[in-house]
């Protein structure tokens, strides 16, 4: 899958985003000098000072009342805490002016990620389709896959382009299940459809079916998900429950 | 009434914990990092601790309705292990500067050794450093001489008295606390450190300058709901409201203001939560109908 396709639309609406809300909040100075000390950081404590200045400096936390935005990816940016997004855009600073030797920045990023706190982890979700090479932050990506903490999964598995571009076909279908399973509005995930096979189709149906057997109800896009590609013999056995299958 | 307990080990507490808290009206809590009941032998288990204050367990907390915050330091205990003290101290600048964290703690003393004492000073000047206030366990064992102690060692790091938290007091230490000019924290356990009548007597005698009451409920025999119980006793005995709210409220708040990260506006306005949203399907919530409310 060509990146450029999934990840620039969405890289440039952050890039765009954050200046706006520089530009308006008048962080401009903090902003410049942070990203100006992300690009000379070359281990993790550099990088940690940078966000703890950003931290102190920045006390606005929430986004400013905005009209209704209608696109949500672009809503997401907006709601986003500023002094976070700052945080993000350094670490993008950080990763794209890296002087330190290159096979550091993998782990480094790593550590970030492990000692971050629940924002901040959303952060470094959010900002992964902004790095360069972002198939060397897989296993970070995973590990949010894996989280429960639900607004960091969110951060990956919904309106993000990282997991379609890089995950492999089971880290894709078992992140797609585990949406399900904590109740995201599945219509969110980037390459829903580009990234379906059949295999998920039948783990979705055994969802269902179970759902169905305790007699609770099932999202519509769900079952629709699954009947993408669904073999014909499942195809037979989830007709047959339909008429039960409580759909919401 | 809203209420804050400014030291409670959370991570040690039920989801039922959290529930009745709720209830009772707590509005905030503060939970410092401590030891979990037996030491730890490698200082990746301390990172998971510190990374578990300032990830999952805030997003546990606001699960049910309670800001989360916390404080980072090396315990005392745990100071006795000196190499592995030695690492703890590399990570702590990490974790320090979170936002969400409010103090450098608990530290101090516990056999008041001489391991201990380094690593009571060394994180003393990290609290300098970084601006934060320090949270003082005093303790257990030959409380007075090492709660005199604490703050003598504070006074020579020329820690300003109102940066510094002295907690787990009672009657033989409140009077020379207060004096110095230190806030005095107070533990409500339902067999040890203090009682609710006990606590009752102190803001009567003392007033309500300075002085907070927390649970510090963990593991052990405790009560999480410390703090609105020892309200309701000092209601009963016609203990003006004021008084009652700077002890179970307003003196938390502005013991930590000083670290920046305390402020009744993170829960005061746009704090709703919603279960469903955030966490329906979870280990949390396992099959249970989820909540919705406003903090």
């Amino acid at each position: 899958m060509d990146q450029n396709s999934t990840c620039s639309g969405y890289s440039n609406s952050y890039r765009e985003i954050f200046q706006k809300r520089i530009v308006e909040s008048g962080y401009e100075a903090l902003s410049a000098s942070a990203l100006e000390a992300a690009s000379n950081a070359t281990t993790l404590s550099d990088l940690i000072e940078v966000w703890a200045t950003v931290g102190a400096k920045c006390r606005e936390t929430t986004a400013p009342e905005t009209p209704e935005i209608a696109d949500p990816v672009q809503a997401r940016f907006m709601e986003l805490p500023l002094r976070d997004m700052m945080k993000s855009m350094a670490l993008e600073r950080a990763c794209g002016q890296w002087t330190g030797p290159p096979e550091n920045f993998t782990p480094l990023l790593a550590k970030l990620y492990q000692t971050a706190d629940v924002q901040e982890q959303q952060a470094i979700i959010l900002v992964l389709p902004l790095l360069n090479s972002g198939e060397r932050f897989i296993h970070v990506a995973t590990e949010a896959a894996r989280t429960n903490i639900v607004p960091v999964f969110s951060s990956l598995a919904l309106n993000n382009p990282f997991p379609q571009e890089h995950f492999t076909e089971n880290q894709w279908n078992q992140m797609v299940l585990k949406a399900i399973f904590v109740g995201c509005d599945i219509t969110r995930i980037a390459g829903l459809a580009e990234r379906h096979n059949p295999a998920l189709s039948e783990t979705i149906f055994q969802y269902v079916s179970e759902r169905n057997s305790a007699s609770r109800s099932v999202p519509r896009s769900v079952v629709e998900l699954c009947e993408r590609a669904l073999s014909d013999t499942s195809q037979h056995k989830l007709n047959a429950i339909k008429s039960d299958l409580r759909q919401e | 009434m809203p209420y804050i307990d400014p030291h409670i080990h959370v991570s040690s507490r039920t989801t039922d914990d959290y529930q009745r808290m709720h209830a009772a009206g707590i509005v905030a809590v503060v939970e410092p990092a401590f030891w979990l009941g037996q030491p730890r032998t490698s200082v990746g288990t301390f990172q998971d601790y510190f990374s578990s204050l300032i990830g999952w367990e805030r997003f546990r907390a606001s699960q049910f309705g309670i800001r989360h915050y916390c404080t980072i330091g090396l315990n005392s205990k745990e100071a006795n292990n000196e190499p592995l003290a030695d690492e703890v101290m590399e990570i702590l600048p990490l974790f320090i500067v979170k936002d969400g964290v409010v103090a450098v703690g608990e530290i101090g003393y516990d056999d008041q050794s001489d391991a201990e004492d380094k690593y009571f000073r060394l994180q003393i000047e990290l609290g300098k450093k970084f601006e934060k206030p320090i949270l003082v366990h005093t303790p257990h064992r030959a409380k007075k001489e090492g709660t005199l102690r604490s703050m003598d060692v504070l006074e020579e790091h020329q820690v300003p008295p109102h940066m510094a938290i002295i907690d787990h007091n009672n009657e033989e230490t409140v009077k020379e606390v207060l004096d110095r000019g230190y806030w005095a924290g107070f533990t409500i356990y339902p067999d040890t450190k203090m009682g609710k009548e006990r606590m009752a007597n102190v803001v009567q005698e003392y007033g309500s300058e300075r002085i907070i009451v927390n649970s510090s409920a963990d593991w052990g025999v405790s009560n999480p709901l410390s703090v609105p119980d020892c309200a309701a006793v000092m209601r009963e005995r016609g203990i003006d409201e004021s008084h009652i709210r700077k002890v179970t409220y307003q003196n938390a708040i502005e013991s930590y203001a000083a670290s920046g990260q305390f402020n009744p506006s993170d829960w005061e306005e746009s704090f709703s939560f919603d279960q469903a949203e955030l966490m329906e399907g979870n280990s949390v919530l396992r099959g249970q109908k989820p909540i919705t409310g406003t903090s």
